[in-house]
Order: C-alpha cells, then structure tokens, then sequence
C-alpha cells in the first residue's frame, strides 16, 4: 500500500470516528487525485463541519468519476438544500434512490427536502416506506419530527423527538429538535433547557448557540409582562380580551372594561417599545 | 427566535460509504425506475415548478401571527389581501392560495349580511357599535382559517431559512389596515343608507 493509499485510509478512519478536522488535514496534505475515495471523504468532511460550498464542490468532482454513487448524491442534496435549491436536492436524491430504494437515510432525507417545500403529504407517505423496512431508524424518527413540525403537529414532533432523545442522550441534534418542538408548544423552560443540553454537547454549533441566548432573551426580567402572552400564544390573548372586554361592557361594568382595555393598552405599547429595545441593548454587550 | 432546523442540526447522520466498490455501489443506473414505483408518483419529481417561483431575491414572506392585527384593525378586505399576498411569498399551492381567497369572500359576505340585519333591526347607534364588534369577530375567525392554511408554509420556511428570515408587516399591515379597512367601512356605511 502506497502512502496516498495510507493516508486516504487513516482520513476514512478519523472520519468514522468523528473526526472530520483531522481527516481533512489529512487529505489536505494529500494531493487531489481521480480517486472517488478521496471525493467521498473530502466530501464528506465538508459536509459534517458544516462547509457547504466546499462539500458540494467535492461531491460534484467526485461524481464527475462515478455519478452512480449516493453517497455523494446525498451530499450533494444536502449542500443543495442548504442553499435553498430543493428542485437540485430532490433530482440528487431520487437517483440515489433508483440505486437504494430502501434505504432509510435517504428515503428520510426525502422526506425532510419535501416538508422544506411544504409538500407535507408526500413525505409522510415517503416516510411510510421507510417505516416498512426500518421502523426504528433514527433518522427516519428525525424526519417524522421535522415533518411534523411543518405540519403544525407539534404534539408528534415533541414525541418524536423525545424518542430520539431517549434513544440516544448524547445525540445534540435530537435534543435541538425536542427544543424546537417544546418552543412551538409554548414550553419555553423545557426547551430552554434543551437547548442548553444540545450546545453543551455540540459548543462549536451556531445554530444552538443562538437558539440559547435567544430563549435567555426570552426569559428576560424585563419581558415578564410579556409572558401571557408568550404562554397563550398572540390570538388566544386577543381572544381572552376580548372576551373579557365584551363581558364586562355587556354586563355594565364599565369600569372593569376601561380597566380591562388600558391594561392591554399598555401591554401592546410595552411589547412594541421593550421587546426591540431589550433586544438592540444585549446586541451591544454582546449577550445576544 | 431564529431556529434553523434544517441545517447541519437537522440530519447528521454520518452516512458513510467505504472507498468505491464498497458499501452502496449497487448494480443500478440513475435512469432506472425505481422498485416498487409501478403505481404511484412517489418518486416522480414534484419541486420543479416551485424552484422557479421561490428565487433568489424574490420578496421575502411575513411572519403570520402579526396578521391577527391586520384582521382585528383592518377587517376581512385587509387581512385578504396580506394573506393573499404572503401565500405568494410563502410559495403556496394555488388551490391553497385560493382557499385564502374564499375564506375572505365568504367572511366578507357575512360582514355585510350582519350589518343589512343590524342596520335593519336597530337604531342607528347600537347597529354600528355591533357591525364594527361582528365585522371584527368574523375578521379573527378568517384570520384563524388563513393562519391555519399558511402554518405548513409559513413552517416549511423556517425549516430552511430560519425565524429572522421574516419581512417585517409593519409597512404594508398599516398600509392594509388604513386603506383596505377605510374600504370596508364605507361599504358598510352605504349599508345604513339602503338597510
């Protein structure tokens, strides 16, 4: 074995173990061959540290040698999806499928390239045929979730992404998306400790990252006026002053009434005014 | 919050394969059908036509839950045209985006059907008082429909730009709800005059 053949192993290896920043200093000192190995890895490499202009040029040298290859089909898809080209993603992933048609990774990436169109439908029905192969398939449990987000079906995302959760603790993706589905149903103390579980596992992640200190703003002193309605969400306060508004006026109780409309009077101006001025004022200390 | 789910969070399985010849070659081409693809279109590209509608530099969609203030200040004809117009945005399916537009048509036909009924039972004063109080329970009711119509849309963009990817509604809101809500009001007005 020559040594770009040694080194383009070891690269493999750190990759399998998670080491994708060593495995691309690796190949980094390797020179660029017509190897489809070398394109995977770098590939691959790119694509697991978040380097998406670079993953997909990877992905496309080395389908230019072998364009029957998912793997790289599916990061070429995941690169297109990034930059918002789902027409690109979904042609990369249906000819991956024409070679694994079963497969659940790419059946669930599918799924997830359809919900980010809004064709929910579809992808559970994408979903199913992987369930009918690999039930228990992490990521096609990830892809029910997210698909189920988009629905607005925030009960099974939460469900599903406590599964996952369960399934594995140390997966910091599971526990971002659990905080997601926990933000949707208003549980911002859950989520908020999810978050903190997901950038504590994974630090070097900007999304968890932000989505943190995003959810500190959130839980601000000075937002706690605020906290109805973050609890009951925008129209069911509306409704419920409305409500009250209407009950008091139709039952004679003026006063309860003005009471009723300047208290909500205030709280609009305060959440037009305080929200944006908190927010500008952490930005400057750079706690946001 | 911005919560981009989609990104390097969202699916990270390591999906690896071996160096060629290894792991998921098979046997193949990409201009096979696909195995058990006989009868339906499961596996017929379906995104085509939305890569052309959603483009770079095409006007970014508002957020919806702000339109419940376009609804409850401007009425039925505002909230209708901002929903009709984020359907847009949001890439919606036309029969989806026409719904928006029939929920908007019907509500409006029941504002102004409650208002010939007020305006011909009651005084004057109390008919107005109570137009203006259905007119606004009949724009939330809408609002609840349009809401529910945009959620999978309004979501699937978040999923792949995030929450801070919203325009913001204040413009084009105040804009509805000034000229649009002026609009409804003076149709109802000429109620009084042939109720």
């Amino acid at each position: 074995m020559d040594d770009a053949s040694a080194q383009l192993d070891l690269a493999h290896q750190l990759l399998a173990d998670g080491q994708a920043n060593r495995a691309l200093e690796i190949l980094r000192r390797t020179r660029p061959s017509d190897d489809l190995a070398y394109w995977s890895c770098r590939a691959w490499c790119h694509r697991l540290l978040g380097d998406w202009p670079a993953a997909e040029d990877a992905a496309r040298r080395g389908l230019e040698l072998a364009p029957d290859y998912p793997g790289l089909l599916v990061v070429y898809a995941d690169a297109a999806r990034e930059r918002d080209d789902l027409a690109a993603a979904e042609r990369a992933l249906l000819a991956a499928l024409r070679l694994v048609p079963d497969d659940p990774v790419v059946l669930a990436r599918y799924a997830v390239v359809l919900a980010s169109a809004g064709n929910t439908s579809k992808a559970r029905r994408v979903l199913d045929r992987a369930e009918s192969t690999s039930p228990a398939d992490r990521a096609v449990i990830r892809a029910r979730a997210l698909v189920a987000f988009v629905d607005g079906d925030d009960r099974r995302s939460e469900a599903d992404a406590r599964r996952l959760v369960a399934d594995d603790p140390q997966d910091d993706s599971a526990h971002f998306v659990l905080a997601v589905a926990l933000c949707e149903r208003r549980r911002y103390d859950g989520a908020a400790a999810r978050f903190r579980s997901a950038a504590a596992l994974d630090p070097g992640d900007a999304d968890y990252v932000e989505a943190a200190r995003e959810l500190r703003y959130l839980r601000h002193p000075l937002l706690v006026p605020l906290r109805p309605i973050q609890r009951f969400g925008l129209a069911g306060s509306w409704f419920a002053l409305v409500m009250g508004f209407l009950a008091a006026q139709l039952t004679g109780l003026w006063p309860v009434a003005l009471v009723i409309a300047a208290v909500w009077l205030v709280v609009c101006v305060y959440s037009w005014i305080v929200p944006p001025a908190l927010r500008a004022w952490l930005r400057r200390q750079g706690r946001l | 919050m911005a919560l981009k789910i989609g990104s390097t969070s969202g699916l990270a399985e390591p999906f690896l394969v071996g160096p060629a010849g290894d792991g998921m070659g098979g046997t193949m081409t990409t201009d096979d059908p696909i195995p058990g693809d006989d009868d339906d279109d499961l596996f017929r590209p379906s995104l085509e036509a939305r890569a052309d509608e959603v483009h770079e530099g095409a006007p970014r969609p508002w957020s919806v839950k702000p339109q419940l203030f376009v609804a409850f200040f401007g009425g039925v004809l505002a909230l209708g045209a901002i929903a009709w117009q984020n359907s847009g945005r949001l890439g919606m399916a036309p029969s989806r985006r026409r719904l928006i537009v029939v929920t908007c048509g019907v509500c409006f036909v029941a504002v102004v059907v409650i208002g010939a009924v007020l305006f011909g039972m009651g005084t004057d004063s109390d008919a107005t008082r109570q137009t203006r109080l259905g007119s606004r329970l009949v724009a939330v009711g809408a609002y609840l429909v349009c809401e529910r119509l945009q959620r999978p849309w309004e979501r699937a963009y978040r999923l792949r730009r995030g929450d801070n990817a919203f325009e913001s509604l204040w413009k084009p809101g105040i804009a509805a709800v000034v000229v649009l809500g002026v609009v409804q009001a003076l149709l109802l007005a000429s109620l009084r005059l042939v109720a």
